[in-house]
């Protein structure tokens, strides 16, 4: 199993940042190899992951499923992700269905505000992945690689969206089956992007 | 009847060791059964010529040392295998006086196939840019977990215009792609001349056009094993015993017991007769599917469907014609002056001055003919582990692709030419190398026919135990049925070279196997997975 732990802290109330966490539009425009999503209900998204290796982006599409939220304190989910044309819908605990051991990558994910002060706040954020089947080590392998990067991405994005207080403005959510990612790419409005790369460049000169 | 054990292993070869470490280290009661002295297969290192000389007779070179699991897993440093790698991986000596030379290092090999090639050298850059990590995070895994099914390889690569591209690389045969890559004759026959050895591809297979990409990332290095191969052997075989496993050598497993449906035991010769060990977990093959489920099972215990199929299991397409040598000098190449980087080549590529070399070779291979010599496969393992040989002196292989069966007169005619045939292929060698012929101190040949005498796994001298074909990998190795390392016969596996990911010193097949044991035994997961 991969564990991951991360600490941000952010100079807003835990109200704030509470509502921008289950923005579910906010947090698909953080992910860094999300290329597409639909939202199922307001428990369930799906969405179609890529992530380069060289110059092959290997795609997988993946589950998510929030489990419990405490508001404004705490949220917890669970989803998985699968080689496949189509995901078959998940367990009651956000797992992947029995008959996909053979390829299946699970995580779970946990992130705990607390407040700092009135006006600031501290988000931990816990994400344990883990594989199953024959391709376990090639996910194995993937995540140990490349999850230093794309964790520094998932913070400055958030941040950015953060720091804005506007939700980026990705498309709309498909009702019908995942669009392929030339047809619905994240992206963010010019403002909440100028506003982020604002943000970035004083935290840089602010240390 | 011997003392049951948990788990048998028919096998000692390396795969058999392996995995009969990894499951005596998790508790069970291990035995292995060997009809050699010798444990290791073909990890065998023999002074064949003069004393204090030892030679490699099969595997010399081991390509997955860095990354194979079990070197860590089962602290094989603590069993005194170390391994050595050479910064020059290979040599191609031209008879103009040119060399190419790869490097383990990408820029010093684009460097030298600008010599040859600007354009080859950005193509050979781009290729490695494009998909090293591609192949250090998928393509090298992949060979130590079970095959996946084949559509996991499309879902995950249909989708985008790139990984289309790839899949269509991976169609085409690994001549097609270098032809389409690049322009130098010598660099596509470098190229080419990597797969045959030690992957056992031939340049015109069919859908294995992403062994080109998989040479261009140098995920793959040849290392040495110091001391020779067989310190491989006997570090496993001291892992084994202080694990608890046993090994019993000069056994040779004669029949495998089966009742009620499900393997049991086996029946094997020992110096006092026939005698039945049982197995109360499971028997594990390490020889080949041919052995197993045509001779050491009864053919009433199998459906003829699936003997049928068995016996339709294509084995290697070519065999090794091996001269061995023990010289007071190293080969000096004529083309050092070129490059002096080629004298500390790993491997030397000798008589290979173009693509049609390869393809003359095999023409004659696939024919039954002796081939002139071409295309051959030189190296001095002292060069870089001089333990392998008296101080100041040396020794050499050359291995000439070679059929098993000749047209006229069958395997048994290499008993009547094969010194001949060595003084041809010496001859050949001496032109690059003009030093040769007065630095030999004596000889030893080695024909197809000796491999499979001397290991009988290696059968018609092949050293793949199944060809390496579209058909016959992955998933489809040696059979699609029998390609998770389970048989049709409950409590029998498969964990040798006829399984993926095949032939070579990987360790792969045990390690995959010992993931499906795992599963189905419910063994206690002491490594890392």
């Amino acid at each position: 199993m991969i564990k991951m732990e991360d600490e941000m802290s952010f100079d807003l109330p835990i109200a704030t940042v509470w509502e921008l966490i289950n923005d579910k539009h906010t947090m698909a425009a953080c992910i860094p190899t999300l290329k597409s999503y639909r939202i199922v209900d307001d428990d369930n998204v799906e969405g179609l992951v890529s992530v380069m290796l060289g110059a092959l982006p290997i795609e997988s599409r993946v589950s998510m499923t929030v489990l419990e939220r405490n508001p404004p304190r705490e949220v917890r989910a669970a989803g998985y992700s699968y080689l496949g044309e189509a995901l078959a819908k998940p367990t009651k605990d956000g797992q992947p269905p029995s008959e996909l051991k053979d390829s299946v990558g699970k995580f779970r994910v946990r992130v705990q505000l607390i407040p700092l002060s009135p006006e600031s706040t501290s988000a931990r954020v816990q994400v344990e992945v883990e594989a199953e089947g024959k391709l376990k080590r090639i996910y194995n392998m993937i995540m140990e690689k490349k999850l230093p990067a794309l964790r520094a991405e998932f913070e400055n994005k958030l941040r950015a969206a953060i720091a804005a207080r506007i939700a980026p403005t990705p498309p709309p959510p498909t009702a019908g089956p995942i669009p392929s990612p030339q047809e619905a790419p994240i992206s963010y409005s010019r403002w909440g992007r100028w506003l982020g790369r604002v943000v970035q460049l004083l935290n840089r000169l602010l240390g | 009847m011997m003392d049951p054990s948990d788990v048998i292993i028919i096998g000692a070869g390396h795969n058999g060791l392996i995995l009969a470490c990894y499951l005596a280290r998790a508790g069970l009661k291990v035995t292995v059964f060997e009809r050699r002295l010798e444990a290791g297969g073909g990890l065998t290192t023999e002074e064949i010529t003069l004393p204090g000389f030892y030679h490699n007779l099969h595997s010399f070179f081991h390509d997955l040392a860095a990354v194979m699991p079990a070197m860590k897993d089962l602290e094989l440093e603590r069993f005194g295998v170390r391994y050595l790698r050479p910064p020059v991986q290979v040599g191609l000596p031209l008879a103009d006086g040119r060399a190419l030379v790869i490097h383990g290092d990408l820029e010093a090999t684009c460097h030298s196939i600008a010599r040859f090639s600007e354009r080859d050298a950005r193509a050979y850059r781009d290729l490695h840019q494009d998909y090293a990590e591609f192949i250090e995070l998928l393509v090298l895994p992949a060979l130590f977990s079970p095959p996946a099914a084949p559509s996991h390889a499309y879902a995950a690569l249909e989708k985008s215009p790139q990984g289309r591209r790839y899949l269509q690389l991976c169609r085409r045969s690994p001549l097609e792609v270098v032809e389409d890559l690049f322009e130098s004759e010598a660099v596509r026959a470098a190229v080419l001349f990597q797969l045959a050895i030690p992957r056992g591809v031939l340049f015109d297979y069919a859908g294995l056009g992403m062994l080109v990409p998989l040479v261009a990332s140098h995920a793959e290095q040849s290392h040495v094993c110091a001391g020779g191969s067989h310190v491989l052997a006997h570090g496993l075989w001291r892992c084994l015993l202080a694990s608890g496993g046993a090994l019993r050598g000069v056994h040779e497993v004669k029949r495998i017991l089966i009742e009620d449906g499900r393997a049991v035991g086996v029946e094997v010769m020992t110096g006092t007769g026939l005698q039945e060990a049982r197995a109360k977990r499971a028997v594990v093959s390490a020889v080949d599917a041919g052995q197993t489920f045509l001779e050491l099972v009864g053919p009433e215990l199998l459906p003829e469907d699936l003997r049928a199929r068995v016996r339709q299991v294509r084995l290697d397409e070519f065999s090794i014609f091996g001269v061995h040598l023990a010289l007071k000098e190293p080969p000096v190449y004529s083309s050092q002056a070129f490059d002096p980087d080629l004298a500390q080549a790993l491997k030397v590529a000798v008589g290979l001055e173009d693509v049609s070399e390869i393809q003359r070779v095999f023409q004659a291979v696939r024919a039954g003919l002796l081939p002139e010599p071409g295309m051959m496969f030189a190296a001095v393992p002292t060069r870089f582990d001089p333990s392998q040989a008296p101080a100041g002196f040396h020794t050499a292989l050359l291995w000439q692709p070679a059929p098993y069966a000749l047209k006229d007169g069958g395997p048994e005619r290499w008993d009547r030419i094969g010194e001949e045939y060595a003084d041809r292929c010496l001859a050949r060698w001496a032109s690059y190398a003009p030093n040769l012929p007065k630095a030999i101190l004596a000889r030893r040949v080695l024909s197809p026919l000796d491999i499979e005498r001397k290991l009988v796994n290696m059968r018609r001298g092949g050293v793949f135990m199944a060809r390496t074909s579209q058909d016959q990998i992955e998933a489809f190795r040696p059979l699609p049925e029998l390609a998770d390392y389970r048989t049709p016969i409950p409590g029998l596996y498969l964990c040798g070279a006829c399984t993926h990911p095949g032939g070579g010193i990987t360790g792969g097949p045990a390690f995959n196997a010992l993931q499906i044991l795992t599963e189905d035994l419910n063994i206690n997961r002491w490594w890392e997975q």
